[in-house]
């Protein structure tokens, strides 16, 4: 049976619980959004006391099966007033899980203005005072943790963003370094952190029991079968396009189909695509040498390794690491075509603890509103300086888009449910929008990601321009990705499973051997649909309606080069998502 | 016309520029098959070829001035 850890902010007291019977055989997003529809009132203010903060490793994590390191973190978001899961990839929840604990909750709230640091291990753990660590950007905190619990010590943190309780703050995982760059950054969760004083958390895994499958042999087969399929696809085996450049290797392509989002959603295309793309990332690695590395993973047991260390001319470490969302997001969507730039940008989004896809549609609306022209690299960094000096500028752009354009009167506002929208240009992908528009997150990419076929030709292909069957295609990858979610794999996984249908198999059979059930394909499908109705319920009762299930209106009227199209799905048939 | 061969395409680069774009000329009439044909990218290596902003069939008639460009499997997120 798993444990339950609940955190008691008001009270101060850690209390470690059998897991109740509901939540067995759940994990990840499976288990954080069921927790928070159960136990966060809908209509609670989502930085006061009755909010809670739900952390979950995925079911399969803490297990050797491949790229199964994610952790789900989830809560009422403060950004779209509705449930959130939000999830990373890192060591913290392999060890978590390891030690036994199949959920942290995190409730209450402090009464002061203290900050607190929970330490874990396997017998329970420990609220202690860290006022030291009030204010501190992640990095100096990270070097902190690191060096009084030791270097392989797996820990969360909040950035200043989170303290000072704006919507666009982040919750920090370490990486395999130790470096406080591993994100579950969307939806405004640090902030719930931060309204609760909690800053960090630390892990002792000492006499850790860790995580047997209930049949070894079936979890074994199937591991088998979905690291063949990984170390086999084209996208995902080594010296794949992945592994050698990275996650921003989908600048180019999305470019070259017009549909990457540019100067604030007026253009599908950046003139300046190449300088930002993975290829350059990866060019500046070879001729650069020193700390630049591409093939970088985020938590042991990735054979995917997408993730990179950006280095300074000198060779020196810059920032880890440039991905594909945050390069469009700081670049393009902001005209900013230097890679240096666009590297110091995450730099300060990952020390402040905020989302750069958040961060960087912000400053697209500052831009559009005049506090900064499109293009300047240093205005840009004057500007996230601001959300670090917590001037008043810097609390607005701080809450995000919507209220960053809403406080300056612009009507460009690219958000859905108030979440900025990612690096896909709805009017020239039509299914990533019906994914953006319905999802119960808010506009999230991950949450259906129909851009494998509509514009990479994986699993299927679709033309991105027609409006054709995408509110259906939608909603199938959004129930397969919110089972995906909730067995600790790396989304990523899904690239090779669409083609291969042994890969396909290989999870089924992983989840299997772990829990001794007998889930099958079909029920994939169904698991998923029932985690997303318990999401957007948790809306309906939160008060979000059908009527936030729509794009921004000026995508109804503004066509977008070079197609020209608006965003013509209309509400009749996205309101069809959920019937 | 304008061809740019990305990602780990750029090693067949005429010049070994990478991903830099470069001229290449072909008989009027080309297709896209003919084109690849004469990069020597098999079907396996050159996953897709935009034209216009868009993903090209292999039959598609290439014209003077067009740029085309070549990608191989690829995916992120």
């Amino acid at each position: 049976m798993g444990k339950l850890v609940r955190v008691n902010m008001s009270e101060k007291k850690v209390v470690v619980e059998p897991l109740p019977d509901q939540c067995e055989g759940k994990g990840g997003r499976w288990l954080t959004s069921l927790m928070v529809s159960e136990e966060v009132p809908a209509g609670c203010h989502p930085l006061g006391p009755n909010n809670k903060v739900v952390f979950a490793p995925g079911i399969l994590t803490g297990t050797n099966a491949p790229n199964s390191g994610r952790i789900s973190v989830g809560a009422k978001s403060p950004l779209t007033g509705g449930i959130k899961e939000s999830n990373a990839g890192t060591p913290f929840p392999q060890k978590l899980a390891r030690m036994g604990y199949t959920a942290l909750v995190v409730e209450g709230i402090v009464d002061d203005d203290s900050r607190w640091l929970l330490k874990l291990g396997v017998d329970g753990g420990e609220l202690v005072p860290a006022d030291e660590l009030k204010w501190k950007g992640t990095y100096e905190a990270a070097r902190m943790l690191l060096d009084n619990y030791g270097e392989k010590t797996a820990f969360m943190l909040i950035g200043p963003a989170g303290e000072a309780k704006m919507a666009m703050a982040g919750i920090a995982f370490n990486d395999t370094e130790g470096r406080p760059s591993r994100y579950a950054g969307r939806g405004g969760l640090g902030a719930v952190l931060g309204s609760k004083g909690l800053k960090a958390i630390v892990l002792d895994d000492t006499g850790a029991p860790g995580v047997d499958p209930v049949d070894k042999d079936l979890f074994k087969e199937g591991q088998k079968k979905l690291v063949d399929a990984i170390q086999s696809h084209d996208v995902t085996k080594k010296g794949g396009a992945l592994n050698s450049f990275g996650t921003a290797v989908l600048i180019n392509i999305l470019n070259e189909a017009g549909g990457l989002p540019t100067k604030n959603f007026r253009s599908g295309v950046f003139e300046g695509a190449q300088k930002i793309s993975g290829e350059a990332i990866a060019e500046a690695a070879k001729q650069r040498g020193g700390a630049g590395t591409m093939g970088h993973s985020c938590h042991p047991g990735c054979i995917i390794r997408c993730s990179n260390v950006y280095a300074r001319e000198d060779g020196s470490e810059h920032v880890s690491c440039i991905e594909y969302e945050s390069s469009w997001s700081l670049g393009a969507n902001c005209c900013i075509d230097n890679l240096d730039h666009v590297a110091e940008l995450i730099r300060i989004c990952n020390d402040l603890g905020v989302d750069t896809i958040e961060a960087g549609v912000t400053l697209g609306v500052a831009m559009e509103a005049g506090l900064a022209e499109f293009g300047d690299g240093p205005a840009a960094i004057k500007l996230l300086g601001e959300i670090g000096a917590r001037t008043p500028l810097g609390h607005i752009l701080g809450q995000g888009a919507q209220f960053t354009g809403e406080a300056y009167g612009v009507t460009r506002i690219p958000t859905v449910k108030h979440q900025g929208m990612p690096a896909y240009e709805p009017r020239a992908v039509k299914g990533i929008g019906v994914t953006y528009i319905t999802s119960p997150m808010g506009a999230d990419h991950t949450a259906g990601y129909t851009i494998a076929p509509e514009i990479l030709a994986v699993g299927g292909k679709q033309e991105p321009l027609s409006t054709m069957d995408k509110v259906t295609l939608s909603r199938a990858f959004q129930e397969t990705t919110a089972f995906i979610d909730s067995t600790g794999y790396c989304l990523f996984i899904a690239f090779p499973i669409l083609d291969i249908p042994s890969g396909f198999e290989g999870v089924v059979q992983t989840v299997n051997g772990m829990l001794g059930t007998g889930y099958t394909g079909e029920d994939v499908g169904a698991i998923g649909k029932e985690i997303l109705q318990a999401e957007k319920d948790f809306n309906t009762r939160a008060g979000i309606t059908a009527a936030a299930d729509r794009p921004p209106e000026f995508m109804r009227y503004e066509k977008l080069p070079p197609h020209n199209h608006v965003y013509d799905i209309s509400d009749e048939e996205l309101d069809k998502f959920w019937n | 016309m304008t061809v740019v061969l990305y990602a780990t395409l750029g090693k067949y680069h005429p010049q070994g520029k990478g991903s830099e774009p470069f001229t290449l000329r072909l008989p009027c009439g080309s297709t896209v098959e003919e084109l690849l044909g004469k990069l020597g990218l098999d079907k396996d290596k050159a996953k897709q070829v935009f034209v216009e902003y868009a993903s090209c069939s292999r039959d598609y008639i290439l014209k003077d001035g067009q740029k085309a460009a070549i990608f191989p499997p690829i995916a992120g997120g």
